[in-house]
């Protein structure tokens, strides 16, 4: 199921962040990548990772750099990415955030589910 | 903007390069205008997006316009992604103008700053070398800073050795009156008043040999010298002084061709006195004064003690300038004493009374002369004082050998010359001996350490020389790096005036590793390469860079300015143009061989202004050789050199607009100048930064020197003077004081 692009919106600095960790990516590779790894649940608006990666970078999280693609890729120079070392520490940050994040609304819902579950129960969701 | 497409697109991959690609990217980055190189970089950073998204949707069956359209309307909403890019760059923008300003404004003020710093300080060391730092209104602005430092008590003594003869008895009275205790401070100032002028020699007097003489101010002058003798009886000073002055105002010393002799050894004849008596009266008051003085039990001028206390009363000197400006203001080595007239009078005297037939008495004089030589010796400390005072008992010598002859006493008189001549070889040598240390001095101290201690230890003196050259160097060196960047901004110029509105030539920042790329190989490596050379040549020849020549240390930096030049400014072309390719941007290629026809013409061309420069140039006086013609050519050198370089700079730039198209190619042609000019500022200001330490290395000389101790005179046991002095003071039985 697709998801909503307001949801989406907050995921986007963790998940450049996250897809910078191990190497070096350009903007295009990075939409490629996430679609990728999400099977299409995570469908950007391309033109959101820009301004978020200019912000990452004017902010010191990421550094740029233009370098040469390969023949088989066009030969245009392309913008790469890297990972700073605040920003590896921004990474760190997000990600117990988000896990923090995911874990309550999971805990949440299971709650919810649990409350909506059994009708005998009399009461219902509070 | 032109857009290379060769830089940017290649061969069958579908590109964005089509006007309605052009247009979206336009109107996506048009609120980044203000900063034409961001909006550069990120127009191209999204044509490379769109242009991959076009190859895949093409791959994937698309035709190539659905291609775009998709690709474009992937970025979503044209209005919100302009505003999203112009939000997240916002503060970038700011600080990217703000760093551009600091560039334009704080870096080159900063650069002119130093430099002035570092060529003052090196003109001030350097003015020592070839004599502009004792011209009149460079030594009395120097003069006045450092004398607001001293003591009034220590600024009056050092002032009672300047001026007029008369300026300086004025304010060694005053201090003589202020502390009437002080004997020191007394002698000082009879010895001024002495050394003013109260004989005057004139071709139309009666007597042309013998001077017109001030009665008043002798008179005056004898009365000062007598309170000196009434407050330190003891002391020979004051009627040998007395002495002098009635010997000069009652008798002339005349050469007297009668007693032209060819002494044993000697390889010519040699000439004599004779003294023509005047004033009778006088003459035998001067002598009954010698005879007083040489009664007395000690000579003491007070030379050392002054000297001492004008020491110890100024700061210690942390610059060259300053231990210069003190050893000169010191006193120098003029002789205290003006005893001279007496002793030679006295000998020509005993010559005299030999050949009257009174050979006894001449004989006592001789004697005299010799006791009174070993009395001052006794006092005296500084090199040249003993050497000065030694030469007394060599003509001591010389005399008696000349009264044995007179007499006809052959044995007598072979032995006196056999003396005169032992004596004389050991005065030479070891007056050979310290003018040998001087003479290593002579390249580079050698205009103003006449003021110090003729045997100090000159090391440290040249090693602060050393780094006073070196600022120097960096100096020329920071100027030069100044001056390509003024090129630079003065090429960028018209460019960016001359063209449209809108298509102002963008600055391209090279990046912080590119920039960290060119300084440290167009400047670092260059000055490394300099000082690792110049270690190992002293390694290889031993010969180590102090006692420096002011027209190498100019001619080697002059050298290695224009290798500085010449790299940072091919660096910075490939840097810029690998930026410019990053971008999309194409800057005009490299002219062709055959304008160098064309510049060996413009060069030509500048050669007057080449002569100009070397005729208004100060960096041009700065070099000074004997040979004046090798002088000129150098400086011509040196300066055809560095503004070729410049003219050449100047004329590729102009040229390679030229090529592309005047006025089409005016936004291109300026970027290269505009990019450079901060990479050229930086770089200049490095390297006067790198001449700020050798300012600290001159003041650590100093102080190694152990500063005023340079001053001081040695320790006379260690004199080569030392062994002359202990046989005469033995020989008449005075002990040193």
């Amino acid at each position: 199921m697709p998801v909503s692009q307001e949801l989406i919106k907050g995921t986007v600095v963790p998940v450049v962040l996250a897809l910078l960790e191990d190497r070096a990516r350009y903007g295009y590779e990075m939409v490629q990548a996430v679609n990728a790894r999400t099977n299409g649940a995570l469908v950007w608006s391309e033109g959101t990772l820009y301004p978020v990666l200019h912000k990452l970078e004017a902010d010191g999280f990421v550094a740029a750099e233009w370098r040469d693609a390969t023949a088989k890729e066009g030969g245009r120079p392309r913008r790469y990415y890297t990972l700073t070392r605040a920003g590896r520490r921004e990474l760190k940050r997000r990600s117990a955030e988000w896990r923090t994040f995911a874990t309550a609304m999971g805990e949440f819902f299971g709650r919810v589910r649990a409350n909506n579950g059994p009708t005998t129960t009399p009461g219902g969701v509070r | 903007m032109t857009i290379d497409a060769s830089t940017a697109g290649a061969g069958d991959v579908p590109t964005s390069r089509e006007p309605s690609a052009d247009a979206f990217l336009d109107r996506v980055t048009r609120a980044l205008r203000v900063d034409r190189e961001l909006q550069l970089e990120v127009r191209q950073e999204l044509r490379s997006h769109i242009d991959a998204s076009i190859a895949e949707l093409r791959n994937a069956g698309r035709t190539e316009t659905e291609a775009r359209e998709e690709a474009q309307r992937a970025l979503g909403d044209e209005n919100d992604l302009a505003d999203q890019l112009f939000r997240a760059n916002r503060r970038r923008i700011r600080l990217r103008a703000l760093a551009a300003w600091v560039v334009r404004l704080v870096l080159p003020a900063a650069t002119v700053a130093l430099i002035l710093m570092l060529a003052a300080s090196a003109a001030l060391s350097y003015g020592m070398f070839n004599g502009t730092f004792w011209r009149a209104g460079f030594y009395d602005w120097y003069r006045n800073r450092a004398f607001a430092q001293l003591a009034p008590d220590v600024r009056a003594l050092v002032e009672a050795n300047e001026g007029t003869a008369d300026a300086q008895t004025a304010v060694a009275k005053r201090l003589a009156d202020q502390h009437p205790d002080d004997r020191a401070l007394y002698a000082n100032y009879a010895s001024a008043a002495a050394r003013r002028e109260m004989f005057q020699r004139s071709n139309g007097a009666e007597d042309p040999e013998f001077p017109i003489v001030n009665e008043p101010l002798l008179q005056e002058t004898l009365a000062i010298i007598a309170e000196g003798e009434r407050r330190d009886p003891d002391n020979a000073f004051y009627p040998l002084q007395a002495a002098t002055l009635l010997f000069e105002a009652s008798s002339a010393i005349a050469e007297d061709p009668t007693q032209e002799i060819r002494r044993p050894g000697a390889k010519r004849e040699e000439c004599w006195w004779t003294l023509k008596v005047r004033k009778p009266d006088r003459f035998a008051q001067a002598l009954a004064l010698f005879d007083r003085a040489i009664a007395k039990p000690q000579f003491r001028n007070y030379d050392e003690e002054l000297l001492r206390r004008k020491i110890d009363g100024m700061p210690r000197p942390r610059r060259l300038p300053e231990l210069a400006f003190q050893a000169s203001a010191i006193g120098g080595t003029r002789w205290p004493l003006q005893g001279d007239q007496t002793i030679y009078s006295m000998l020509i005297h005993a010559t005299d009374a030999a050949r009257a037939g009174r050979v006894a008495e001449a004989n006592d004089i001789v004697k005299k002369i010799r006791h009174l030589a070993a009395l001052i010796l006794a006092d005296t400390h500084r090199t040249d004082h003993t050497s000065y005072v030694l030469s007394f008992d060599t003509s001591a010598d010389e005399a008696a050998a000349r009264i044995a002859m007179t007499i006809g006493d052959a044995r007598a008189a072979e032995e006196a010359w056999k003396r005169f001549e032992a004596t004389k070889n050991s005065h030479r040598a070891a007056r050979q001996a310290v003018e040998a240390r001087r003479n290593v001095a002579v390249a580079g101290a050698a205009a103003w350490n006449y003021y110090l201690p003729q045997d100090a230890d000159l090391t440290s003196v040249w090693r602060a020389e050393s780094a006073a050259s070196h600022q120097l160097g960096f100096a020329i060196l920071s100027t030069a790096g100044l001056a390509l960047a003024v090129v630079y901004a003065v090429a960028a110029l018209p460019a960016w005036l001359m063209s449209p509105r809108g298509a102002k030539p963008p600055r391209l920042f090279i990046g912080r590793r590119r920039m960290a790329r060119v300084i440290a190989l167009g400047v670092g490596l260059p000055v490394v390469l300099f000082f690792a050379g110049g270690w190992l040549w002293e390694m290889l020849t031993r010969q180590h860079d102090l006692n420096v020549r002011i027209d190498r240390v100019v001619l080697k930096y002059g050298v290695l300015a224009a290798v500085i030049l010449l790299a940072t400014h091919t660096l910075l072309r490939r840097a810029i143009a690998a930026r410019a390719a990053e971008l999309g941007v194409s800057l005009p290629p490299p002219p062709p061989n055959g304008t160098r026809r064309r510049l060996a013409i413009f060069a030509l061309a500048a050669s007057p202004l080449i002569v100009i420069a070397v005729a208004v140039s100060p960096a041009a006086s700065l070099v000074t050789l004997r040979d004046k013609t090798a002088q000129s050519l150098i400086q011509f050198a040196l300066l055809a050199a560095f503004w070729i370089v410049l003219a050449v700079v100047v004329v590729r730039l102009a040229s390679a607009a030229r090529r592309r198209g005047w006025p089409g190619a005016i936004p291109l042609a300026g970027s290269l100048p505009r990019s450079a000019f901060p990479v050229a500022a930086v770089a200049a200001l490095m390297l006067a930064l790198l001449g700020l330490p050798m300012r600290w290395s001159e003041s650590r000389a100093m102080d190694v020197a152990g500063g005023k101790s340079l001053l001081l005179p040695s320790d006379p046991a260690r004199s080569p003077y030392a062994a002359l002095t202990e046989q005469l003071l033995a020989r008449e039985g005075v002990a040193r004081r």
